[in-house]
């Protein structure tokens, strides 16, 4: 790559932005990592003590809680959403992008306006609703709310659109199925498009808080951002605990957004018919 | 084919009907199963990360004694605990055992158990009489008081001396001592050394503020403890200027951790906090007393209440439960706690702690606050109100005592319509409820007669498409629009606890009081403002970082793109508070930069005009990840053979952008706009946690408002009600794009 003007100034301003956006991260990761009686919350302090690093706080956080349990439970409702999601997602956004059935356009605008409605409106309904199934404190009554998105159901149905239909009509006259058509041809198409919901949905149910606090009640059970909450004291925080347990709690989402990435860069629709 | 529908009906139905039979067999067995919800209170020394070791262990010595009864508990957090409480009762499921000050609001329900029959003659000479007391409404008894607490001013001992300052003998002063103390202080260190905070339920205000008289229930009464608190900041300058908008913990941060203040208010459980870390030498003292010596301290009585119980055996065993935690020899554990016990057989569990014991001394001075089932919206309402005040330094004696006087006339006018509500509302026409579900009804036999006809033909022919809408749809019907249905019916309700589908109709009572409240308006006002900048900032700094990241090689890329992400992925919760450090009035970063470019220091969470700019700050550098990667997907997904030809062609990377790049990403730029706005209209979470909507409101929105009246004032149908008039708002505005756009779906 030239180092002229042009890239330079280019290279300054990401880095400029990258910087503000980094720092307070930058400065959790340092306070995790600094033992209860250096850290001076409030007064950056940035390297004055720098050469007395300690992994303390983390080795307090994994000896003195459930943590690797919650990690473990975060994981599993977590997985265990994001791939339903990208299933019923997926389907529902090719039917109504694809097919053009008579309530196509009743379950899209309602699907629409749903995205409107201001969650906490129906939270109480849906906890009621949990308790008369009997499903409070297990992970399915986290799981069952979380199983199907509006903004999922939209963003599918705006990719899928894109898939051109001569290409669906090729494989129907090849001979296959409806079945066939969806996870052969239009799920690679559309990849993309499902690893941006994969993360999307992995990460704002990773980091979910208020849901889960209200169905989960027994410890074993807690979720990890549910489970950290029940560390602070009533008036005091622990800084450092609490740092090194939001630290423990992006790994996961940074490596899958690491490796998730290689495929937003690639269009794999590329090459495929022109439209 | 309609045998076929016919056979999948009544196989879903026996399949249904067996899973709900499992559940419930699955539920029955033999040992009395009691729950109790309870906060992180108490740390043991052994096992300091375990907040709840010491009930576990009381709990289990109990299952020991009583064979038949297991006991399970729910730890609860202090951040949302509450509202789990209140939203288990909402939804008619509350736990057996809790434990918070006297629950007025559920005893007027008739949700908890009286518990006089289980108090003897010997346990009630054992009781402080005042903690007892405060367990009772109605001559009935609710619950077995547990612990005491008050609030004291506590003295940084090191800086009292460097001052050259003396200690209150006894722990008793005049505020006259007080004053002439503080201001000596404040000459010697060049510090204001006196730091407090006007915050919604705190206690460590109120001495100073119901001072001079008044009350919450009458106080009009308080200009005087008003302009003492606005006098310690403009006239005595011992108090912070940015005082009305600071929050306990900041001013529990300036004590403990920067010592910037020698002197302020915090309850006692600040004693073994501070006992235990060893970072400064603290004494306590009483608050001033004016001449007449009126009672000084507040304090208030935690216990442990029992809710409504059908089963008689287990409602005697819940009660014994809830009196055994609460008994003298349990009590001795909140040695760990730093409150007092209310039993006075437990009274000798401080002998050894000095501090402790000066601080049960000086208890005796303390007195309750007044109990009122509207208390914590009158609270919400004087802070809110004293913040103001505070934070406005042009105001005189005379001014206060007006703002002062109005302040009370509304409180006066809520307890007014609190008492005489019940009868109104029952006699309120139903016709806005009658309307709505006339409405539904019209609005389902529409879709039944549009579609009647083509629907059981598109049903068979376009069956691989309903096939692949069944799942979504499913979920989609019984998750989120029952529960709608259910909520927007509850906002034309006065809902109680555990109401039922159709109870206690009150018409548009719930629109009114929400269009009539003023901070509700207040809110939206914010939250259009919000969405305002909010959107159009994310969309285009999303837009120019993924055009110049999108040119980069590859590895470069996935770097930035990391850094951009990064802070969107991280908990918005832990974020916060790194961001608190950042906005801090002394110590920010911001301010530091500002004075090094010699500009007076902002108060950027602490001033009412720049609390929600702060919050905008926050969301913006939080903010475009997301953005960011939906605008380079599509920008992937364009043939290079635009920009080659562009090239070709001599246009420049502005022309470029201008003519190919921006009209191509138009519909992500509609797609983000839209979706956006109704993300930035339900703004809740920021603003919970960096202002709590102050100070003096000025940050609130309208999703915080919600929250608020929700959980904080227990008006479900108002809170349904205003978050469906957001509703609307936001439908109105997706309109409007929708169309001025001219967006294809």
């Amino acid at each position: 790559m030239k180092l002229d003007l042009k890239n330079i100034l280019i290279y300054s301003v990401l880095s400029i932005w990258a910087a503000f956006t980094l720092f307070p991260i930058a400065y959790m990761l340092y306070s995790s990592l600094l033992s209860p009686e250096d850290i001076k919350i409030g007064s950056i302090s940035f390297f004055s003590n720098i050469k007395k690093l300690t992994s303390v706080n983390y080795r307090e956080l994994f000896a003195g809680s459930m943590i690797s349990r919650w990690f473990v439970n975060s994981l599993f409702i977590c997985l265990v959403i994001t791939f339903a999601q990208l299933i019923i997602n997926g389907m529902a956004g090719y039917a109504l992008a694809k097919k053009k059935f008579v309530l196509n356009d009743l379950m899209f605008w309602s699907f629409v306006a749903v995205m409107m409605v201001p969650s906490q409106i129906i939270c109480i309904p849906i906890f009621i609703m949990i308790c008369d199934l009997k499903l409070v404190d297990t992970f399915l009554a986290v799981i069952l709310p979380s199983l199907v998105s509006p903004f999922g159901v939209f963003m599918m149905r705006q990719y899928m659109q894109g898939v051109p239909d001569e290409v669906l009509d090729s494989a129907r006259i090849d001979g296959c199925s409806e079945l066939g058509t969806f996870f052969r041809i239009v799920v690679p198409m559309s990849l993309p498009a499902f690893s941006t919901l994969g993360i999307f949905v992995f990460i704002s149910n990773w980091n979910a808080f208020l849901w889960p606090l209200l169905v989960l009640f027994s410890e074993e059970k807690y979720t990890l951002a549910v489970g950290l909450a029940t560390l602070q004291g009533q008036h005091t925080i622990d800084y450092g605990l609490l740092m090194a347990g939001a630290f423990v709690s992006a790994v996961p989402i940074i490596i899958i957004f690491a490796f998730f990435s290689k495929y937003i860069i690639k269009g794999p629709t590329e090459g495929a018919v022109k439209g | 084919m309609c045998k076929i529908i016919k056979y999948l009906i009544f196989s879903a139905a026996a399949a249904a009907s067996f899973l709900f039979g499992f559940c419930s067999h699955a539920g029955a067995e033999d040992k009395i199963k009691i729950s109790v919800w309870d906060f992180p209170r108490i740390t043991l020394p052994e096992k300091p990360n375990d907040r709840f070791l010491w009930l576990r262990k009381i709990c289990d010595a109990f299952e020991k004694i009583n064979p038949g009864v297991s006991v399970e508990i729910t730890k609860l957090t202090w951040n949302q605990g509450g509202e789990k409480i209140k939203i288990a009762v909402f939804a008619g499921v509350p736990p057996d055992i809790s434990s918070s000050d006297l629950p007025l609001k559920y005893i007027q329900s008739g949700l908890v158990e009286p518990v006089d029959d289980y108090i003897t003659q010997q346990d009630v000479s054992d009781y402080f009489e005042s903690a007892l007391g405060s367990f009772k409404s109605g001559g009935k008894t609710y619950g077995f008081p547990w612990a005491q607490k008050t609030d004291y001013i506590y003295l940084n001992k090191a800086l009292f001396a460097k001052a050259g300052a003396e200690l209150p003998r006894d722990g008793m002063w005049s505020v006259e001592e007080f004053r002439s103390t503080m201001k000596k202080i404040a000459s010697a260190l060049k510090i204001r050394p006196f730091g407090f905070s006007v915050e919604r339920e705190q206690t460590s205000e109120l001495p100073f503020l119901f001072l001079c008289g008044g009350g919450y229930l009458d106080f009009r009464n308080a200009a005087g403890g008003v302009s003492l608190l606005h006098d310690f900041i403009y006239r005595d300058k011992i108090s912070p200027p940015e005082t009305g908008g600071l929050k306990t913990r900041d001013i529990w941060i300036d004590f403990k951790e920067k010592q910037a203040v020698a002197a302020a208010p915090f309850g006692i459980w600040a004693i073994p906090a501070l006992a235990r870390e060893k970072k400064i030498d603290f004494d306590i003292a009483q608050y001033p007393y004016l001449k007449d010596r009126r009672s000084l301290s507040h304090s208030s009585v935690i216990g442990y209440f029992v809710f409504r119980q059908s089963d008689p055996v287990k409602r005697n065993y819940c009660i014994k439960l809830a009196k055994f935690i609460t008994d003298s020899q349990n009590q001795k554990v909140l040695k760990y706690y730093g409150q007092f016990p209310t039993r006075k057989s437990a009274a000798s569990i401080y002998e050894t702690d000095a501090l402790m014991k000066k601080a049960f001394s000086l208890f005796e001075y303390a007195a309750p606050a007044a109990a009122h089932p509207l208390l914590p919206k009158i609270d919400e309402h004087i802070k809110s109100e004293c913040q103001k005040l505070l934070l406005d330094g042009s105001l005189d004696a005379a001014k206060i005592a007006s703002k002062t006087a109005a302040t009370g006339s509304y409180v006066d006018g809520l307890l007014e319509s609190g008492a005489g509500a019940p009868d109104r509302l029952k006699t309120a026409a139903s016709g806005g409820a009658g309307l709505l579900i006339a409405a539904l009804f019209f609005a389902a036999a529409a879709v039944f007669l549009r579609f009647n006809r083509k629907l059981p033909g598109d049903l068979v022919k376009n069956r691989w498409a309903y096939f692949f809408m069944a799942p979504a749809a499913g979920v989609f019907l019984v998750f989120f629009i029952f529960p709608l249905v259910r909520g927007v019916l509850i906002s034309f309700q006065n809902y109680s606890f555990g109401g039922g589908w159709l109870d206690n109709f009150c018409g548009l009572e719930n629109f009114a009081y929400a269009i009539k409240d003023a901070v509700f308006i207040k809110s939206m006002f914010n939250t259009f403002l919000y969405t305002a900048i909010v959107v159009p900032a994310n969309i285009s700094i999303a837009l120019i970082l993924a055009v110049l990241v999108y040119r980069l090689s590859e590895r470069v890329q996935t770097w930035f793109k990391g850094a951009f992400y990064l802070p969107g992925v991280i908990s918005i919760v832990t974020l916060s508070i790194v961001w608190r450090y950042i906005f801090d009035f002394k110590s920010g970063i911001l301010n530091a930069v500002l004075s090094f470019f010699s500009v007076q220091p902002v108060g950027w969470l602490t001033s009412e005009e720049m609390s929600l700019f702060s919050i905008i700050v926050f969301t913006i550098l939080k903010g475009p990840g997301g953005a960011l990667l939906i605008y380079l997907t599509a920008l992937c997904n364009i043939p290079k053979d635009y920009f080659e030809a562009a090239a070709v062609d001599g246009a420049g990377p502005v022309k470029t952008f201008v003519k190919i790049t921006f009209p191509l990403l138009l519909p992500q730029t509609m797609f983000l706009a839209i979706s956006l706005t109704i993300d930035a209209m339900q703004v809740f979470a920021p603003v919970m946690l960096l202002t709590e909507g102050g100070p003096a409101n000025s940050s609130e929105v309208v999703m915080h408002r919600v929250y608020k009246e929700a959980f904080n004032n227990l008006n479900m149908g108002a809170a349904s009600a205003m978050s469906l008039i957001l509703f609307a708002f936001i439908l109105v505005a997706s309109i409007i794009q929708y169309k001025y756009f001219k967006y294809d779906y």
